[in-house]
C-alpha cells in the first residue's frame, strides 16, 4: 500500500515538473520567436519604468476585479489566459536579460585588470537570488495565476534592477539597459 | 524629453501637442491619430503642417516622441478605463457596434498603434488589454440588443390569424 502511495506521489511530482517546465519553455520560445530579446536599448524608457509599468499591469488585481464584475465566463477565461501568458513571458524576458547581463559581464571580466572579488561575489549572489525569485514566481503564476503576486513580482524586479545598477556602477556600460 | 529630443523637435512637439492633440478628447483617439501619421512601410512619421513649420526631420522626431508618450499613457490604463475609452471610440466611429467589434477582433488594427520603440512587455500588455476590452464590449452588446424596440410589441404566444379568419 505504501509502495503505491509513494509511486503515486512520485508520479504526481514528475507530472507537475513536466507541465511546469513545458509551460516555461513555451513562454521562452514565444519570447525568442518574437525576436524581442535582442535589444535592450530600443526603448526611451530609462530607469526601468517600462518594466515597472508592465509589472503593475500584468499583475494587477484591479483588472481582475473589473473582469469579475462583468460576470462573463468567456471574458474571465480570456483574461486569465492572457494574464498568465503575459506574466510567463515577462518572467522569461527578465531571466534572459539577467543571464545576458551576467554573460556580458563574464566576457568583460576576462580582460579586466581591476576586478574586485567582493563586488563579483555580491553580483553573483544577486544573480542567484534573481533566478530563484523568478523561478518561484513562474511556479506561482503557473499554479494560481499572476493576480495577487504583484508584491513578489515587484520584489523580483527590484533585485533584477539591483543587478543592472550594480553593473552600471562597476562601469561596464555594455551590460546596462538604457 | 530634453535628453532625447533636439531643440527644434521639442518646439514641434509642443506645437503638435497644443494644436493637434489638445483637440482630441480621449487618449485612445490621440494614439490612433498619431499612429495614422506613420508610414506603414518606412515607419517614418509625416505631418505636412508640422513639417512646413519645423522641418520634416524635427516634425518626424516630435511625432515619434508624442506617439511613444501617448502609448505609454494608454498602455498603463486600467482595463476598466481602457474599455471605457474603447467604448467611446466605437461610438464616435459611427459604425454599427457589431461591425466595429467584428473588424477589430478579426483584423486587430490596433496593432499598428504600437510605436517602434515600445517596451516589448508593454506592447504585449496593450494588445492583450485591447483584446479583453473588445471581449467585454461584445459581452455587453447583447444586453442592449435584447431590449425590444418600442414600436413593436412582444410576440403573442397565441397565433392571431386563424381566429380572424373564423370570425
Amino acid at each position: 500500500m505504501e509502495y503505491v502511495l509513494v509511486l503515486t506521489a512520485l508520479g504526481g511530482i514528475a507530472l507537475f515538473l513536466v507541465f511546469f517546465l513545458r509551460s516555461t519553455r513555451e513562454a521562452r520560445e514565444e519570447y525568442q520567436g518574437a525576436g524581442m530579446g535582442s535589444g535592450v536599448d530600443d526603448c526611451w524608457s530609462d530607469e526601468g519604468r517600462g518594466s515597472s509599468a508592465a509589472v503593475l499591469g500584468v499583475f494587477s488585481s484591479e483588472d481582475q476585479q473589473f473582469v469579475a464584475e462583468e460576470g462573463d465566463q468567456q471574458v474571465t477565461a480570456l483574461f486569465r489566459r492572457e494574464r498568465r501568458r503575459l506574466a510567463q513571458r515577462w518572467i522569461e524576458r527578465q531571466k534572459c536579460e539577467a543571464a545576458g547581463i551576467m554573460r556580458r559581464h563574464r566576457e568583460a571580466s576576462r580582460s579586466a585588470a581591476d576586478l574586485k572579488p567582493s563586488s563579483e561575489v555580491t553580483l553573483f549572489l544577486r544573480y542567484g537570488k534573481v533566478r530563484v525569485m523568478f523561478e518561484f514566481l513562474a511556479l506561482s503564476v503557473w499554479l494560481v495565476g499572476p493576480e495577487g503576486l504583484r508584491g513578489l513580482a515587484e520584489s523580483a524586479n527590484t533585485v533584477f534592477r539591483g543587478i543592472q545598477s550594480a553593473k552600471a556602477l562597476s562601469g561596464d556600460k555594455r551590460g546596462v539597459s538604457y | 524629453m530634453n535628453r532625447v529630443l533636439p531643440a527644434d523637435a521639442r518646439d514641434a512637439y509642443h506645437d503638435f501637442r497644443v494644436r493637434s492633440l489638445g483637440r482630441i478628447p480621449s487618449a485612445l483617439e490621440r494614439l490612433i491619430y498619431i499612429a495614422s501619421t506613420r508610414d506603414y512601410n518606412s515607419g517614418v512619421y509625416q505631418h505636412e503642417g508640422l513639417a512646413g513649420r519645423f522641418g520634416a526631420e524635427a516634425s518626424a522626431s516630435a511625432l515619434e516622441y508624442a506617439h511613444w508618450e501617448v502609448f505609454q499613457a494608454v498602455s498603463s490604463m486600467s482595463l476598466r478605463r481602457l474599455t471605457e475609452e474603447l467604448h467611446k471610440y466605437m461610438n464616435s466611429s459611427r459604425e454599427e457596434p457589431t461591425a466595429f467589434l467584428n473588424t477589430w477582433q478579426r483584423l486587430e488594427p490596433y496593432r499598428v498603434a504600437i510605436p517602434l520603440r515600445a517596451d516589448a512587455t508593454i506592447a504585449e500588455l496593450f494588445v492583450s488589454n485591447v483584446k479583453i476590452a473588445l471581449a467585454v464590449l461584445r459581452h455587453r452588446l447583447p444586453e442592449r440588443r435584447d431590449r425590444p424596440p418600442a414600436a413593436l410589441p412582444p410576440p403573442s404566444p397565441v397565433p392571431q390569424s386563424p381566429l380572424r379568419f373564423r370570425s
